[in-house]
């Protein structure tokens, strides 16, 4: 049985004697207000102890045009009465009531007109009008229209009745504790022992307080820091690089073709700014037009400076990683870079112009395609998922290349990013002498899985809702 | 990326097997099956592997992988006597010509759809667009050789495709939709490209249209193939991806004369690889002889040439070996991703965390402790909710997008503070304290 407060058994103590009253009554004798005795009774009354019965009474005041009514008769009533055989508008229009009146005898359809003349229907009578008038009632229909026409106003008032229940008067004669309870201890009162006297205030463990929100980190940063996490356990080092990248590292070190369609104005944002080439980007001009001296042909046709000087918001953190490579041509090298890349891309529900990528490369000595195979599967299953399967892809700046796919529950295979070896043709010019395993994969992807978005840009344009009641603790199934 | 329609009855005479085991092992190849239907599958393959954007290249590939015919393909040429002459003006406009002749064509409705979205297909992805590469089919026996690639007055009238009428070039470029399609590539020349015919009848108007005269239809049984651009070896590609492909279907290449040169040749090219360097690559053990045998199922002449060397003849239609590591992929494929051994690298390594995000790592949690919740606003934005919106001047070293695509996103964020109001805005009614980091 729930615990009764204080203010319950006073008034149960009460209702003992005096059975059932209404709640100003109460009041008076509880030295409360009237509301405060309603909200003890509807506790009394959870418990099934008391009763609460609402009692509506519909008042009605006139107006002072509904006073002059009440005299001399509706409009409607005064109209009636005067029209006579061979009575013509003409006449009634000269009425005092008729302005009112005639429209009220056309709408209840008590007269017509024939000719000039306005005739009463048979038997024509606004009698029940006023009737209500006098005597209204909350219930009747004519009342109801008068009220309509705004005659009467219409009040409510509301009275409370509590009654004492069997249970409640079996439970109040057992005898209640009516002393004063006690909500918060003081030093004193546990070391003289005085608190095993007192009546100490009971409290629900079970009902949940107000809901509190901490400051939080956004849910997507909390997946970004996870993959973050797993990647500085699997020994990679971080990279952090600018969003503005010359083209010469965006494209060309990476052996993209000057023509390529993804350097075109459709695809990446281009700045006005240009930066000089760096030392040495003539080995890189050799290889995109005669394959610089490997078993490659290069592309042919003839590689343009201006084209890579020019600066573009970078399509992929490649263009930095292939710059750590380039100053750090010394094995090992294990680095990962998360950070915003820009496509040109219309703006929609499942694709934004800009995104989180996560991208890993390992260079070493005696690296295969083989080993770039091991840390896709290691890093997936980190991850959650637990089938992760390899298919050929393409890229242009590896070979091989892949996709890699990977199981979701209720959703089967879907693609989770690319990787490769780096070709001969990137690295070769940097001065790059061992293979170069790479892989990425869009950081978004994951997010709106796991996140169960419907629209990207929620990501980015979130709402404090969203922000506040998202767990920070997923319960994983199969890496969503 | 290519989507290329595969007519089961079609594509299941040209593999000589069933339709499930092809579309079950399709994907290992390199595609995606985008969809199947009940007469056809449409499937994705990548821009690298033009000679896969028909179902004749799809079969030929797809024998190889299945052991169903493995080795060099092989595409016999022999001379058509047709010539073309080139017209030096020709050099800035658009110079590189290349041609075929192909001959006992039979064409029914799969076969002429075929050829023609594989035009479609190589104009995307080798053509760039038909500005690098453009290609024009016609009926040889409408014609009479020689053939002339000249460069005409912009005045020069005559049918094109789809319509009845002479017309200027200019008009054509203006009126017709293939005209105002790729009147850009043009345009800006004194002279037209135009190919004729000795009668001065025209066959084509590169890169934009055809004439009516000349045009395919299910009863044409030789084809005269007209490849015009800028680069000669995406040409040669489209030409030698088109005649093997042709060649699959049962017709017969025969080779014209272009300055005195006799092409198509359909010839392999020679490369000579280490069988040890594949082997580090890949990370899998092969000897001349499996590698040798893992070549020929992607449809390579290969032989062993020493112990670690193997002699590669690559086919003509294989556009994107350009380098030994290409050869290496398609030994992977061979292989089977699924039974190379994915063992992570032996190299022990440390991990560490760059600066830049253990600081930022901090001030996200002294605000998240001070109770503030983490937005991730989008980094393009605009000058009016930088500045306009903020009543301050604009920053002098704001970057700006050249081409944006709205006008919401025409520059780089410069400051944070605006952005974090216009998250407010957005969330005007929820009270909060909210803080961003870069």
């Amino acid at each position: 049985m729930a615990e009764l407060t204080q203010n319950e058994k006073r008034l149960l103590a009460t209702l003992e004697k005096e059975k059932k009253a209404d709640a100003p009554y109460l009041a008076g004798l509880l030295g409360a207000t009237p509301e405060a005795v309603v909200q003890w009774a509807h506790l009394a009354q959870d418990n099934g102890f008391a009763t609460v019965e609402r009692n509506v009474a519909k008042e009605f005041t006139y107006t002072d045009e509904a006073k002059v009514y009440v005299q001399k008769g509706l409009p409607e009533t005064q109209l009636l009465r005067d029209i006579l055989p061979g009575t013509t508008l003409a006449d009634l229009q000269k009425h005092q009531a008729f302005k009112i009146g005639f429209g009220q005898l056309r709408k209840k359809g008590l007269v017509k007109v024939e000719g000039t003349s306005i005739v009463k229907v048979p038997g024509a009578s606004t009698e029940v009008y006023e009737h209500a008038l006098k005597n209204p009632s909350a219930t009747d229909p004519a009342t109801i229209e008068i009220v309509r026409r705004g005659l009467l106003q219409e009040t409510e008032t509301v009275r409370y009745i509590i009654a004492i229940t069997p249970q409640g008067l079996t439970f109040a004669q057992k005898g209640l504790d009516l002393r004063g309870e006690t909500g918060t201890l003081t030093r004193e009162q546990i070391i003289s022992g005085e608190w095993k006297d007192l009546n100490l205030r009971k409290y629900d463990v079970t009902k949940l307080p107000k809901k509190a929100y901490p400051g939080k980190v956004h849910p997507y940063q909390r997946i970004i820091a996870e993959m973050r996490e797993i990647l500085l356990e699997m020994g990679f080092e971080e990279l952090y690089g600018g969003i503005v990248q010359q083209s010469f590292w965006n494209f060309d070190a990476l052996f993209q073709p000057q023509d390529h369609p993804a350097r075109e104005m459709q695809d990446t944002f281009y700045l006005r700014e240009t930066l000089p080439l760096p030392e040495g980007y003539e080995n890189v001009k050799a290889m995109h037009e005669s394959g610089g001296g490997t078993s490659s042909t290069g592309w042919g046709g003839t590689w343009k400076e201006e084209k890579a000087e020019q600066c573009v918001l970078r399509t992929h953190t490649t263009s930095v990683s292939i710059q750590h490579l380039a100053k750090n041509p010394v094995p090992p090298v294990k680095a990962f870079c998360i950070g915003r890349v820009y496509r040109r891309e219309t703006i929609d529900t499942t694709h934004l112009a800009e995104f989180e990528q996560l991208e890993g490369i390992v260079m070493d000595e005696g690296v295969t395609f083989g080993n770039l195979l091991g840390i896709l599967r290691e890093f997936y299953h980190r991850m959650g998922f637990t089938g992760v399967r390899f298919k050929p892809s393409y890229y242009p700046y590896t070979e091989p290349s892949l996709d890699a796919e990977v199981y979701v529950d209720g959703i089967g295979w879907i693609e989770m990013g690319g990787a490769g070896v780096f070709r001969e043709e990137v690295t070769a010019p940097l001065g790059i002498n061992y293979p170069v395993l790479a892989w990425g994969l869009g950081v978004s992807r994951i997010a709106m899985l796991r996140l169960d978005l419907k629209d990207l840009r929620y990501l980015h344009r979130s709402d404090v809702a969203f922000l506040r009641e998202t767990p920070s603790l997923r319960k994983t199934k199969g890496g969503i | 990326m290519a989507v290329i329609s595969l007519p089961y009855k079609y594509l299941e005479r040209l593999t000589r097997t069933d339709r499930k085991t092809i579309l079950d092992k399709v994907a290992l190849i390199g595609s995606d099956v985008e969809r199947t239907e009940e007469d056809h599958a449409d499937v994705e393959f990548f821009p690298d592997r033009p000679d896969l954007f028909s179902p004749e290249g799809v079969a030929r590939a797809m024998r190889g992988f299945l052991e169903i015919e493995t080795g060099l393909p092989s595409y016999p040429v022999k001379p058509s006597g047709i010539s073309f002459t080139v017209d030096p003006k020709l050099a800035d406009i658009r110079p590189v010509l290349g041609a075929a002749v192909i001959r006992g064509v039979e064409f029914d409705d799969e076969s002429i759809q075929s050829i023609m979205s594989l035009q479609e297909s190589l104009h995307w992805a080798v053509g760039r667009g038909r500005s690098k590469v453009a290609i024009g089919i016609h009926d040889l026996d409408t014609v009479r050789p020689p053939f002339h690639y000249i460069a005409s007055p912009r005045e020069r009238r005559f049918v094109p495709l789809d319509y009845s009428q002479a017309m200027t070039m200019d008009e054509i470029l203006l009126e017709h939709p293939k005209g105002r399609d790729y009147a850009k590539i043009v345009r800006d020349f004194p002279l037209f490209p135009l190919i004729v015919d000795e009668e001065d009848h025209v066959l084509s108007f590169p890169p934009i249209i055809n004439g009516e005269r000349t045009r395919v239809t299910i009863d044409t049984k030789n084809i005269l193939l007209d490849t015009t651009g800028t680069d000669k070896r995406a040409v040669g590609v489209a030409v030698n991806i088109i005649c093997t492909a042709m060649a699959e279907a049962g017709a017969t290449i025969e080779s014209v004369g272009i300055g005195g040169v006799q092409t198509p040749t359909l010839a392999p090219v020679e490369r000579t690889v280490s069988v040890s360097e594949c082997s580090r690559l890949l990370g899998v053990e092969l000897t001349a002889s499996s590698m040798a045998s893992l070549l020929q199922k992607m449809r390579f002449g290969a032989e062993p040439a020493g112990s670690d060397r193997l002699k590669v003849h690559v086919p003509c239609y294989r556009a994107d070996i350009m380098h030994d590591w290409d050869l290496f992929e398609d030994v992977a494929i061979a292989y089977g991703y699924d039974k190379i051994q994915d063992l992570p690298p032996k190299t022990y390594t440390v991990g560490k965390p760059h600066p830049v995000q253990v600081h930022a790592a901090i001030a996200r949690e002294v605000f998240c402790g001070l109770g503030y919740l983490e937005v991730m606003p989008f980094t393009l934005t605009s000058e009016d909710v930088l500045y306009t919106n903020m009543q301050r001047p604009e920053n002098p070293g704001v970057l700006r997008v050249m081409h944006p695509i709205s006008i919401d996103n025409t520059v780089v964020r410069t400051d944070l503070l605006p952005l974090l109001l216009e998250f407010l805005t957005m969330n005007r009614t929820a009270s909060s304290r909210s803080a961003s980091l870069p």
